[in-house]
């Protein structure tokens, strides 16, 4: 019973995440290798409160989102006129830059033994919660003019361009929001497993959550939700080492780019949540 | 006052060691049709580049009625008033195709993101005014019974319907078009031109035009621009330009069949 | 600086420049950046020191098996993770998308069959360091350099001088024409691939040498990545210099006192950013304006 709670929790934590990463990767097209990095500052800045600083957990919790949709902005500015190519370069040297700060403010946060005796508030309701919320907003982001602007972009930037689209600043501001959800899964993430280190959020966990969102179908945010419930829950169920579950990531991923590239579901969405269509959109967007 | 809509002057493009565009002016009057022909390679989708922000000026400039847009970012060219389609077909490929045109509202939408998020009364209304908008647009190129359906669907003629939709919803005062009546059988070109005029008239649109049809050029045009390596070659009104014995030299080789 | 930390930097960044110029040849022909590289290095630094300690070869004979495996283990990854791609043509985020997820998952296999124990290579040389007139350099070093500017040279003499050369450089250019010309543009790909593998396999049981053997040695791609941006994406001899920039700039970071090799990482991110921002053509290459 204990053992499918932490999974519940987990899943969610990586649903509140990846919708993050569906907006940055499966609306705009962009490759953020340092998404984990984000959450790292969430994690940090409210565990660092919390335990160094006696600040109530609400207000730390805010503060720790706060802080990810800064650190997106400082990165985001110069890196979303990059290439594809070089976004994810940047974002990969930004998440060293911030793994090998955290390791050297030992004083702060530890170092490389990590965050320790943070208090476990993060509960199953909240974060159940947290998720449906994140959903509600990714949601209601992609049907309107801010998803399609950003599909526009990622399909033909170009395009785009000429149709009025300012590119850079949606670009900038879906890697704010993005940032800004990583964090908070952050948050999340230390208050539950009360210790946190650097180690954990390296490029690895960026890059699992792109995969998650690539097997649901880039376009796809129910996708990527069924993507992060399956890829989440399966090597709980089954018991594989982590070193497995990586290996079967990637197998996976290979796989459905050379045989499916549109992933489970493609642009389409699971029509199962019922939604206030206005009349002459009754069909799937 | 000016009463040419689109200035364009001594504009002029290097890439690497080809000068794409060399000393290059052309004059589009309010409510005119011009149209810019040239062979294959004659620099004048670069000219359309140049005008709509796509690519930096290396000299000259650019003006719409009288202000100078040369220099200005792309989409800031564009909410100004010029639209433009492709020579080979632009379309969203992710989204359907009254979201094709609706992206072309969004940036003129107006409810915020926080809106957005919460689901707020606003951007549901607004979003219901955008789409009736968007319906209106294709009615008059005659797609709206294709709207849900996915541009890579639709036959090419009406892919290119829906270039010039798309393009209308930005309410141009200059519009580019690209070699639109390229891959269009006859009768489609005979439509192509019909719905071109009605357009024009209706929302009196100035248009530059690039074509090699010239029963397009002929039909349509008010004044020609001829290009050749980038520079111009001859300009006047359609007969006298066919007429021309330089601009004839130029196309040889490169008859159309009308 | 001194002249010792020029040295040691020239060493290490002609390693760099052996990744640099795998990583380059791959961005030339393919147009994306090929992060599985990565995972070639690792692979092949393991099994030089696989071969190195089962069998006690010297450092030549490790070389050139390792080299051969890394041409096999490229040409290998070629058909699994990009060949299809090909075929489909595939827009360029799905060649990226595939690359990493083959970086990740040979990465992750290495771990699998090392766990995540340290290694390190066995002595090569009896003597350990050079002297000369007082600056010394440790032997591995030297050699490293040596043979680096070697191989580089045989690269130049392979894509200058033969038929495949000029095949490689004329895809690189257009992909449609060499086609159109002829050419088995599959060949030319598989080729390249195994040249590329045999750059990796060198470049590996180099880094092997230097920084002990783990499985994430293949996250150094990072490095040939910010190389060939620097020197200018996809241009050759700019990804030699970009990297001989790198290596010397990471010696004399890690000997200032306030920084070391913790924050190194953090100094050269800023610079990158600083370039890509200010020159993001690099030092040699141009923007490729986009023909629309």
């Amino acid at each position: 019973m204990g053992i499918s709670v932490s999974v519940l929790v987990f899943t969610c934590i990586s649903i509140i995440g990846v919708s993050g990463v569906f907006l940055i990767t499966g609306l705009a097209g962009m490759f953020s290798l340092g998404q984990a990095s984000f959450m790292a500052v969430g994690a940090y800045t409210s565990g660092v409160l919390v335990v160094r600083f006696g600040v109530p957990f609400p207000v730390a919790a805010v503060a720790g989102t706060l802080a990810g949709v800064l650190a997106g902005l400082l990165v985001g500015l110069p890196t979303v006129r990059l290439r594809r190519d070089y976004i994810a370069l940047v974002t990969f040297g930004f998440g060293e830059a911030i793994i090998a700060i955290l390791n050297n403010l030992s004083n702060i946060t530890g170092g490389a033994m990590g965050l320790v005796g943070i208090p476990p508030l993060t509960t199953l309701p909240l974060v159940l919660l947290s998720a449906f919320f994140s959903l509600f907003f990714v949601w209601n982001f992609k049907f309107s003019k801010y998803g399609r602007q950003c599909i526009a972009i990622r399909t033909d930037e170009l395009a785009a361009r000429s149709m009025g689209i300012h590119g850079d600043g949606l670009k900038l501001l879906v890697f704010i929001l993005s940032a800004g959800f990583s964090a908070y899964a952050g948050v999340l993430y230390g208050f539950y497993t009360t210790y946190v280190d650097p180690g954990l959020f390296n490029w690895t966990r960026s890059a699992e959550w792109i995969i998650m969102v690539f097997f649901g179908g880039l376009g796809s945010l129910t996708g990527a939700v069924i993507s992060a419930i399956l890829l989440g829950t399966l090597p709980e169920i089954l018991r594989f080492a982590s070193e497995w579950r990586i290996l079967l990531y990637c197998v996976i991923v290979l796989a459905i780019i050379n045989f499916r590239p549109k992933g489970l579901l493609g642009e389409r969405e699971l029509r199962i949540v019922k939604r206030k269509t206005t009349p002459e959109t009754g069909g799937a967007v | 006052m000016n009463p040419s809509v689109l200035t364009v002057r001594n504009i002029s493009k290097r890439f690497g060691g080809v000068q794409a565009v060399q000393n290059f002016s052309l004059q589009l009057p309010k409510g005119g049709i011009v149209s810019m022909i040239g062979p294959n390679g004659a620099g004048k989708t670069t000219v359309f580049n140049l005008i709509s922000g796509v690519y930096p000026l290396d000299q000259g400039e650019v003006y719409l009625e009288d202000e100078k847009i040369s220099g200005l970012p792309q989409h800031i060219i564009t909410r100004k008033g010029i639209a433009r389609t492709f020579q080979n077909i632009r379309l969203f490929q992710g989204l359907t195709v009254q979201e094709n045109v609706l992206t072309a509202l969004d940036p003129f939408t107006p409810y915020s993101l926080l809106e957005t998020l919460f689901r707020l009364p606003r951007s549901a209304r607004e979003e219901k005014k955008a789409k009736e908008k968007a319906r209106e647009l294709l009615r008059m190129v005659g797609l709206e019974s294709y709207r849900d359906e996915q541009p890579s669907n639709l036959p090419y003629g009406l892919q290119r319907k829906l270039e010039i939709a798309r393009a209308l919803a930005i309410r141009p005062k200059v519009l580019l078009l690209d070699e639109p009546a390229a891959g269009l059988n006859p009768k489609e070109v005979h439509d192509f031109i019909d719905l071109i005029y009605t357009l024009h008239e209706d929302h009196s649109l100035s248009i530059l035009l690039i074509e090699h049809r010239m029963q397009v050029v002929m039909e349509m045009s008010d004044w020609v621009y001829v290009l050749n390596f980038g520079k111009l070659l001859a300009e006047g009104k359609p007969q006298d330009v066919q007429k021309d014995p330089e601009v004839i030299k130029a196309y040889i080789g490169e008859e159309e069949a009308c | 600086m001194s002249l010792q930390q020029l040295l040691n930097g020239l060493s290490l960044g002609s390693v760099y420049s052996i990744i640099a110029v795998g990583f380059a040849l791959v961005f030339n022909i393919l147009k994306f950046s090929n992060f599985s590289h990565g995972g070639v290095l690792t692979v092949t630094a393991y099994t030089g020191f696989l071969i190195a300690t089962r069998f006690s070869f010297g450092l030549p004979l490790t070389l050139f098996f390792t080299s051969l495996a890394g041409g096999v283990l490229a040409v290998l990854i070629e058909r699994v993770a990009f060949r299809r791609l090909r075929r489909n043509k595939s827009p360029v985020i799905f060649f990226f998308v595939s690359s990493i997820t083959m970086g990740i998952l040979l990465e992750n296999l290495i771990t699998v069959a090392f766990s995540s124990n340290f290694y390190s290579y066995p002595k090569f040389f009896q003597k350990t360091i050079l002297e000369w007139k007082g600056f010394h350099m440790a032997v591995t070093d030297f050699w490293m350099l040596l043979i680096s500017l070697v191989v580089l040279g045989l690269l130049m003499g392979v894509l200058y001088r033969t038929k495949l050369g000029v095949a490689i450089r004329a895809l690189s250019m257009d992909s449609t024409t060499t086609l159109l010309m002829g050419a088995n543009v599959d060949r030319i790909v598989v080729a390249t691939f195994f040249v590329v593998g045999i750059l990796g396999g060198i470049a590996g049981v180099f880094l092997g040498i230097n920084y002990t053997l783990y499985p994430q040695l293949g996250q150094l791609i990072v490095k040939g990545f910010i190389a060939s941006v620097i020197g200018g994406l996809g241009n050759l001899s700019g990804a030699v210099v970009g990297a001989l920039l790198l290596g010397i700039l990471e010696v004399i970071l890690t000997g200032i006192e306030g920084i070391g090799s913790g924050l190194a990482p953090v100094v050269i991110f800023f610079i990158t950013l600083v370039f890509l921002i200010l020159r993001p053509q690099g030092i040699a290459g141009k923007i490729i304006q986009e023909k629309v």
